[in-house]
């Protein structure tokens, strides 16, 4: 077990932990120059994309030291934003150490200390390490200075390298071997071990990520998961090299995989404890959280033939998303659909993203929702997430609305411009203490569905990117819920339809009057884009009709360009969606998604 | 089926201009006017080179500056072709000429030599606007050129202008209307200023250095003009042409607005017959070298389904008054008009886009002004074959 080393690398963005986390693998063998691949632990395009990692990963290496011995290092990718907070807790737990990533040029960065403040509340070991030595504008004697100051680490403890050249990796590696602890645990007790990962192999089944906090685990185990309360027998074990490799059992301290007979995603909870069910732990691993949706959305294919795609993408992609969930729907503008609940708004769109792009449909989206508890005058209550089910006003007594209790942390600086985005979402009990001499966390309790629309880019945006945010739902509490109406030509578009506080009921209406007068193309005629609330008109917008188009010469030289360009309108129009009259592009639906900008 | 229909257009591009103004974006070859007899002798290298056999109608020579070309090179030029292709003894032979390039004498002898249709590029009647389209010619060249060209011997007198830039007046643009109407003109053709991306104006464009006319005021311009010719008896036979009488169409440009067939020679010159466009490479001195080593200087081709040609038949005859039969294109087609369509037509006559009687769709002015969007939205060309 002293052989183990555990840790993760955490960074803020394009300072090089994914060059460094495939340089790791490199330098201890785990792929040959030759097919040496940039990036391998970031698997997917939406990733790279958006910069930011989604999917846990995890790799197994074999270093040799320089005393001699052999090291088992163990290099868990964590993602990085709060919707999948469950997922990032889960690889923090497994770790015992991070390698705290600085770009040796750009310095202490915004999601460098973001980074650190998560990584030390589990409390993990932080080696600093600058990276990017190689670069002319490199400054290491600021950098070092930055870290003792902006962070409170040894700065004499960074060890310096780059990623890029290979230089100092060398001593990066004797650094974890020497700086991480070791993990510890009883290998005699019973066996703890903790999902932190799942993934779906079409060949095997669903793939557990574990790391084992106690005991042994072995093939041929029959295995209890405490918190979801099944069995299963172990059927294969072993490594997370870069492909898997086999092993009779995993021990105390170890991280690999475990497949055993799960045929889906579904059937497990990340996070679980799983224990021998023979004689099974006394108790889980502890902070164990289920991961429930909280903001809900329909999803209908643009196409109504497409819906039988659709289904099937779905059906696919919960193979490996444990945490959406689906069900069918329909809507009067839109047809056939499903009701989906997410994670948050990233995961939402992570969804809906990955669904039009590897199974290639055109998706409609209705405005997303939390639910609500209406409880009506005859005395019964009903769970809204759907504004199409809100019931009739006269019938409702009172509702309620979930809050959280939402903790960000920050540099004091930035107290002033976070209470006010706090406020502006309504948030009450507003309090903040210092955490350690320039750091505070400010904690407030706010109602979820002000927090599902873009809180947290909102306050990266205000924080200039150094404040973190991560909460815990509280219960449901009174308010003031109207349902908002949004109508083109008259006619109510439902799938647009949204539950908002009515103090806020205007300003969201106007938003998406507005977000769509900026989408949908002229018409022939002029469209009224209207907000209401029951018969009450509380916003509206006029895109005017447009009344020449055509361009006043067309000889033999210009048909062809002009066809070509009718050709590509006429495709143009297939993805729009008739509502009445007028023609919605796709787009439109998809801009309820992004939301006020101040 | 119309007689206009079935027979083909030739076209011959004389791409030499003394200058390029600064909105053209046409092939042209600027200077190098010692080359016009080699020029002419290339162009009846490629119609030998060619094989072509629809009969021909109408001849145009459009450039450039065809007016560069004396009446005795025109009048030899089209001699030659006549030898090489099969065109109509009563082919309608048209000319286009810049005003500084004219004469009295000039004028003349181009009716002698048999060009039927004279265009003259007046652009403008104001000094200010021709100075700001960088025209080499003054109005009052224009004017005295429209009066030549009058009494020339003509059958038909055209003038072309130009519209569409920021802070146009519309005031000026009817005066200068009127004006040709007094002036005798038998034929307008406006121009939209289009400002494309490599033109000095469309340079400036994107510098913001000038403006376009608002869509809404080009609406207007259009409109006006329109009325106007109206008033006066005149014909709208296209959104942006206008005929004194119906005799005097160009109807050479009607041909490529219903799908006939027709030949272009020379640079960027585009052909079109049965399923087949074609257009000639863009260079004079590309296209020439080719062509006088005894090759086809064509630089692309395109194959048009059923669907594509339909498209395009719907796409140009929504800017005609002429408009469309249904019977007549499902039959050269061979794709039947969906109900959705029928019914769509019908809104639109109720919107007073057209009058549609169930079979002929014919575009009024507000149809004809969004012609594209109309275009659009059909649903035949995506039908399948019967």
């Amino acid at each position: 077990m002293n052989k183990i080393r555990n840790f993760c690398i955490i960074a803020h963005i394009d300072h090089g932990k994914s060059t460094l986390a495939d340089r790791l693998i490199q330098k201890c063998g785990g792929v040959k120059d030759r097919e040496f691949r940039n990036q391998i632990l970031d698997s997917m395009d939406i990733e790279r994309e958006r910069g930011i990692t989604i999917k846990s990963n995890s790799v197994t290496l074999n270093y040799r030291a320089q005393d001699g011995e052999d090291y088992q290092l163990n290099l868990i990718d964590t993602p990085g934003h709060v919707d999948f907070s469950h997922e990032v807790r889960r690889s923090l737990m497994s770790c015992e150490g991070a390698l705290l990533l600085v770009d040796a040029a750009q310095g202490v960065e915004a999601q460098t200390v973001a980074n650190l403040y998560l990584a030390l509340e589990y409390d993990l070991e932080i080696l600093p390490v600058i990276n990017k030595i190689d670069l002319p504008s490199a400054d290491v004697d600021r950098v070092q200075e930055e870290i003792d100051s902006d962070l409170g680490l040894d700065p004499f403890e960074a060890i310096l390298c780059s990623a890029k050249t290979g230089e100092g990796v060398d001593s990066l590696l004797e650094g974890i071997v020497q700086k991480l602890p070791a993990p510890e645990g009883d290998i005699e007790a019973p066996l703890k071990a903790l999902i932190f990962d799942a993934q779906y192999d079409p060949y095997r089944g669903v793939v557990l990520l574990v790391r084992v906090k106690e005991g042994t685990l072995r093939k041929g185990q029959r295995l209890r998961f405490m918190h979801t309360d099944k069995e299963y027998t172990v059927e294969e074990t072993g490594l997370l090299k870069l492909q898997r490799e086999e092993a009779n059992e995993l021990t105390t301290g170890q991280v690999g995989y475990l497949i055993a007979g799960i045929k889906t995603v579904r059937d497990i909870a990340i996070g679980d404890t799983v224990t021998d069910a023979a004689s099974p732990a006394a108790e889980p691993l502890p902070g164990y959280k289920e991961a429930k949706p909280v903001v809900f959305s329909s999803i209908y294919p643009l196409s109504t033939d497409e819906y039988g795609d659709l289904t099937k993408a779905l059906d696919q992609f919960a193979l490996n998303d444990a945490a959406l969930t689906y069900e069918k729907d329909s809507s009067t503008a839109l047809g056939f659909g499903f009701r989906c609940g997410f994670l948050g708004l990233l995961h939402l769109e992570v969804v809906q993203e990955r669904l039009q792009r590897e199974f290639g449909l055109n998706l409609l989206l209705s405005a997303p929702s939390v639910r609500y508890l209406v409880y009506l005058n005859d005395g019964e209550v009903k769970e809204i997430d759907n504004p199409a089910y809100f019931p009739d006003p006269a019938q409702i007594d009172y509702c309620e609305e979930p809050f959280i209790k939402a903790s960000v942390m920050m540099p004091e600086r930035y107290i002033g411009t976070v209470m006010d985005l706090v406020r502006e979402r309504r948030g009450e009990e507003t309090t903040f203490r210092y955490l350690s001499p320039g750091r505070v966390e400010l904690t407030s309790e706010l109602p979820l569905g002000e927090v599902l629309f873009d809180f947290y880019d909102r306050l990266k945006s205000v924080t200039q990117g150094y404040g973190s945010f991560d909460y815990d739902i509280l219960e449901y509490r009174k308010s003031d819920l109207v349902k908002v109406d949004i109508l083109v030509n008259s006619d109510s578009v439902d799938a647009l339809s949204q539950l908002a506080h009515r103090d806020k009921a205007r300003q969201r209406a106007l938003h998406y009057c507005e977000r769509l007068a900026d989408t949908i193309p002229k018409q022939q005629f002029k469209i009224a884009i209207q907000g209401a609330i029951g018969g009450t008109i509380i916003a509206r917008k006029t895109i005017t009709a447009f009344r020449k188009d055509v361009t006043a010469k067309c000889y033999g030289g210009d048909i062809s360009r002009k066809r070509k360009l009718l050709e590509k309108q006429r495709e143009g129009k297939k993805r729009m969606k008739m509502v009445g009259n007028v023609e919605i592009p796709q787009d439109a639906f998809m801009a309820v998604l992004k939301t006020d900008s101040n | 089926m119309n007689s206009l229909e079935g027979k083909a257009g030739l076209y011959v591009h004389v791409p030499f201009c003394a200058k390029r103004c600064p909105y053209c974006d046409f092939s042209v070859v600027v200077g190098r006017t010692d080359e016009t007899d080699r020029y002419c002798q290339a162009i009846l290298e490629e119609a030998r080179n060619l094989q072509w056999s629809p009969p021909i109608e109408t001849v145009y020579l459009g450039g450039g500056t065809p007016s560069l070309l004396t009446p005795t090179q025109v009048e030899s030029l089209v001699k030659g072709l006549r030898s090489q292709l099969p065109i109509e003894r009563t082919a309608r032979l048209h000319l286009e000429a810049n005003p500084d390039d004219v004469s009295e004498d000039r004028l003349r002898g181009y009716a002698e030599a048999g060009v039927q249709f004279l265009s003259l590029g007046v652009q403008s009647l104001q000094d200010a606007n021709l100075d700001f389209l960088g025209r080499r010619h003054s109005a009052e060249a224009s004017r005295r050129g429209l009066k030549w060209a009058t009494s020339a011997g003509f059958s038909t007198v055209s003038a072309d202008l130009i519209f569409g830039w920021e802070h146009q007046s519309l005031n000026s643009w009817l005066e200068d209307l009127k004006d040709l109407l007094i002036l005798g003109v038998d034929h307008i053709s406006c121009y939209q200023l289009t400002f494309h991306r490599e033109t000095p104006f469309g340079q400036k464009l994107k510098q913001g250095k000038l403006g376009e006319l608002a869509n809404a005021e080009q609406r207007i311009f259009l409109e006006k003009t329109h009325e106007l010719l109206d008033r006066e008896g005149w014909m709208a036979y296209e959104v942006s042409n206008f005929a004194r009488s119906s005799v005097h169409r160009s109807r050479h440009n009607m041909k490529y607005w219903n799908g006939s067939p027709y030949l272009g020679l020379g640079p960027a010159a585009h052909s079109f017959r049965n399923n087949e466009r074609w257009w000639n490479r863009r260079a004079y001195g590309d296209w020439l070298q080719t062509v006088e080593k005894g090759g086809i200087a064509i630089a692309a081709r395109e194959t048009l389904t059923p669907q594509q040609r339909l498209l395009e038949r719907l796409m140009l005859a929504l800017r005609t008054t002429q408009g469309f039969s249904v019977p007549s294109l499902e039959l050269q087609y061979g794709i039947t008009l969906p109900l959705a369509d029928r019914q769509r037509f019908g809104e639109w006559a109720k919107s007073g886009y057209v009058t549609w009687d169930g079979e002929r769709l014919r575009p009024q002015f507000r149809g004809m002004a969004i012609a594209d969007a109309l275009a659009a939205t059909i649903r035949w060309p995506d039908e399948n074959l019967n």
